[in-house]
């Protein structure tokens, strides 16, 4: 890994599909933004209103389908890597059970960092190896995604909204959790979300999307010292991070969408 | 599940019911009749069809060729998953053609002129089941890829599958428990066809023993043969409802 090139680099990407009617709809518009290397993982949230694209770009890191315009760097080498996705569903397969979904990720990578034991262990489901997903919470199916993702040792992690649908109480043991690998296995995360609870309690920078054409608006970095007042939303350094991104979708006209629910 | 071990309960209990019936009304009210035949002569009748109708033999004909044809089919569609799922190559369009004029003429002429050019080959039966069985789970697969759960489709890519291992891995897996429930609708039809088709034929089969019966117009063998079909169509659907319960069971 190169230290003096970012991890991520978006240049200028851009993004039309052409409608039914024969127009082109511009989804995204000059996206730029970078993620710098760090000795640590970090979680940066892309938060966004509803329809604003963030999925689309997620899709474009993820190189599942390519951008209309602009470049994407990683490391400074614009050669395609393999970023593995959560969907905003539960993706874990339903055919295969807790270990052979792992095994499935373990399966397509020769770089392993983790066996399937140890993946099993890092998110959580020792005792579940033979379980399958079908009837389970979201929170267990995110598990497994997450564990099948992880085994590909990738530089990132993308998220889409997943945690939108969980309960409370599966939320926050998801919360916990992403912190937990991110600060401990130094994963990064990408993650696109419509809740700024969310991004300011994860994340280490938020990057704030306006509505269709989307661009880039505004970025916060969040130093991880105020962790544990983050958590409290009546802090004092919470309302500061709230209120900026107010201003930010304010000045942008871009307000409406976003889950500002504590 | 409850509620449908009392459904199914109930019907066993009006099969039971029609069985008391039929023993009752045909045996000692209305012996003489044509309507149904004599419930003593049926059973009776067993040692004529082993002999004179050679029943192993046409039944093991019908069986082998309508399972074998259902499995064989399967597993090439199985085989051929990442061939047929994109719609413009040559073996879709191959298929979609054979979809295409199977929607002007009935299957039922293709059969016919089947037994026209091949009337002394008993292989034509099994070709002409397995093109049924194949054409139809093809479709079935082609329509059903369509509507893959999206989410697996993005996990799937972005954990940089190629499109023949999605198609394998992914897709497939998805769609199998679609097909299983076709399987299980298209067992009665190809049973239906199947028997249709050795009457006209001739040779081998049960439709052959149905076709001799009622030549003979015997009433008991042909009622035979129909509690034969009728309970080997059930063993073999149950049959499958296991196979799909054991290895196909997921949502």
């Amino acid at each position: 890994m190169n230290q003096n090139f970012p991890l991520l680099k978006l240049e200028s990407i851009g993004k039309s599909f052409p409608s039914e009617a024969g127009l082109t709809i511009r989804v995204l518009e000059n996206i730029n933004f970078d993620i710098p290397v760090s000795n640590k993982g970090t979680i940066t949230s892309i938060l966004a209103p509803f329809g604003s694209g963030k999925s689309t770009l997620l899709k474009i890191i993820s190189g599942i389908i390519e951008q209309s315009s602009g470049n994407i760097f990683f490391n400074n080498s614009d050669r395609k890597k393999r970023i593995p996705l959560i969907p905003e569903k539960p993706s874990s397969f339903p055919w295969l059970n807790v270990k052979q979904n792992i095994e499935f990720g373990l399966n397509l990578t020769e770089e392993k960092k983790y066996d399937k034991q140890e993946l099993i262990s890092l998110v959580g489901l020792e005792g579940y190896e033979n379980h399958f997903p079908d009837d389970k919470s979201l929170g267990f199916r995110f598990r497994i995604s997450l564990a099948r993702a992880a085994a590909l040792n990738p530089s990132f992690i993308l998220i889409d909204d997943s945690f939108k649908q969980m309960n409370n109480e599966n939320r926050e043991e998801i919360y916990k959790l992403l912190i937990e690998i991110s600060v401990k296995e130094k994963q990064n995360f990408i993650l696109a979300t419509t809740n700024l609870v969310e991004a300011i309690r994860l994340s280490d920078r938020i990057f704030l999307m306006s509505k269709k054409p989307a661009e880039i608006i505004h970025r916060i970095e969040i130093d991880k010292k105020y962790s544990s007042d983050i958590r409290n939303h009546t802090s004092e350094i919470f309302t500061k991070f709230k209120s900026e991104i107010e201003e930010a979708f304010e000045s942008a006209q871009t307000l409406t969408t976003i889950n500002y629910s504590i | 599940m409850n509620i449908r071990k009392n459904h199914l309960r109930k019907i066993y209990l009006f099969l039971l019911s029609y069985f008391i019936l039929w023993i009752v009304l045909f045996e000692w009210l209305l012996p003489v009749n044509h309507i149904l035949p004599k419930p003593s002569i049926v059973f009776e009748s067993f040692p004529y069809l082993w002999n004179d109708y050679k029943l192993p033999l046409n039944y093991l004909s019908t069986i082998s060729v309508v399972y074998i044809s259902l499995f064989l089919s399967y597993f090439c569609v199985k085989i051929l998953s990442p061939y047929i799922k994109e719609k413009d190559n040559f073996i879709s369009t191959f298929i979609n053609s054979f979809e295409w004029f199977s929607e002007f003429i009935p299957g039922i002429i293709i059969a016919l002129l089947l037994i026209f050019w091949f009337p002394e080959s008993e292989f034509v039966e099994f070709i002409f089941a397995f093109a049924t069985a194949f054409t139809s789970l093809i479709i079935k697969f082609q329509n059903e890829s369509e509507n893959v759960k999206e989410e697996y489709l993005f996990a799937a890519q972005s954990l940089g599958l190629s499109e023949k291992k999605i198609t394998q891995l992914v897709i497939w897996k998805d769609v199998q428990p679609k097909l299983m429930a076709h399987i299980l609708n298209f067992h009665f039809y190809i049973w239906t066809v199947l028997i249709i088709f050795e009457f006209i034929k001739g040779g081998l089969g049960l439709g052959v023993i149905f076709r001799r019966a009622l030549e003979y117009k015997d009433l008991s063998a042909i009622f035979s043969v129909f509690l034969i079909t009728g309970l080997t169509i059930y063993f073999g659907n149950l049959s499958l409802r296991i196979i799909r319960n054991k290895f196909i069971n997921w949502n």
